[in-house]
């Protein structure tokens, strides 16, 4: 009975030192998302190829993340992007009401990034690459998806995130635009790159 | 009756694939024309798709009654009597067709000025099957 009541104090000291030490590992930060933050949707028809973008972030969103500075893990707690897409723009007045209407941006007007995590990240980024997990929302649809971004740090505290990721309309459960029946048709491929900027809190 | 059926189809036929022809080689030559088939007018593709694909057959039925009507009308070798049919069709029904189209609903000129020549150009087609089919 000793012994058993000997082992269990020694295993709850040993477990709350680890915990301990993992605490102490661990750091909370925030980025504060930038204005100039861009995303752009590429695509193709059997006609042409378009490009759809979103050149102006106008939220005034916050990013707030668990470092582990053991495993230089961020984890994101409840922190996202919603892009507006009716603010796409496609450079061709006929395309863009055509893929808004694809996205049924009247009726689900957002599209949300929501950051879950990011794998060994470090403060000396000159163009690392680094993995991520993120959550898109479009159409009320999720994809849980893992992007590849190059992080840069820009001065003033700022870093800068490009990505790109190939989706299709059907992750989605989207119909990618067809009409004259089936003669004018778009590929249901899209890439979605972006460049982000954060500014450190 | 069975020469005037296999007319009818043969013309159908080669309307559909002159069509199809002409709507990629257009496609391939206006690209910038063809983008404005993404405009909202545009019924986006689905259960009616099959009603596209019949046109030239219900062109085709329209077409043959005029010849078979007319055709006494027509003198001269195939090839002029098929253009004749075409300019008929083009100025009577075409044109004030496609007019009241573009005054209507927001497609540009130079799309109308596409449908008008693929129109001019599908009833020479069915022209020439008739004359020779049906002389």
């Amino acid at each position: 009975m000793r012994v058993t009541v000997s082992i269990i104090c020694f295993l709850f000291i040993l477990n709350a030192a680890f915990i301990k030490k993992n605490v102490q590992n661990v750091s909370l930060a925030k980025w504060v998302v930038e204005k100039s933050s861009s995303l752009n949707i590429q695509g193709e028809t059997n006609i042409n190829s378009f490009q759809c973008d979103v050149t102006e972030y106008l939220r005034a969103d916050t990013l707030v993340y668990l470092k582990n500075d053991l495993t230089k893990k961020l984890s994101f707690t409840n922190s996202s992007l919603v892009v507006d897409i009716r603010r796409f723009d496609c450079h061709n007045r006929f395309i863009t009401d055509d893929f808004r209407s694809a996205l049924k941006a009247d009726e689900n007007p957002n599209l949300k990034i929501l950051f879950l995590t990011i794998d060994q990240f470090s403060n000396n980024c000159n163009n690392q690459v680094v993995k991520g997990i993120v959550d898109v929302q479009l159409a009320r649809t999720v994809k849980r998806t893992e992007i590849d971004y190059t992080v840069k740090c820009l001065p003033g505290n700022r870093i800068q995130m490009n990505g790109s990721h190939v989706f299709s309309f059907s992750d989605f459960n989207l119909k990618a635009p067809r009409k004259l029946a089936g003669l004018i048709r778009t590929k249901d491929q899209i890439t979605v790159n972006f460049q982000l900027f954060f500014r450190a809190l | 009756m069975n020469k005037v059926f296999i007319a009818w189809l043969t013309a159908g036929i080669v309307m559909l694939v002159l069509g199809l022809g002409m709507f990629y080689a257009g496609i391939y030559f206006f690209p910038k024309i063809a983008d404005e088939y993404f405009s909202p007018v545009f019924r986006r593709a689905g259960k009616t798709d099959w009603t596209f694909y019949v046109h030239p057959f219900i062109l085709a039925v329209a077409l043959k009654w005029f010849w078979e009507r007319y055709k006494g009308i027509f003198k001269g070798g195939i090839l002029l009597r098929a253009v004749e049919v075409a300019l008929v069709y083009g100025i009577v029904a075409l044109l004030p067709i496609l007019w009241l189209t573009f005054s209507a609903i927001d497609v540009s000129l130079k799309m109308i000025i596409t449908w008008f020549i693929y129109g001019i150009v599908q009833a020479f087609a069915a022209g020439i099957v008739f004359a020779k089919l049906n002389p």
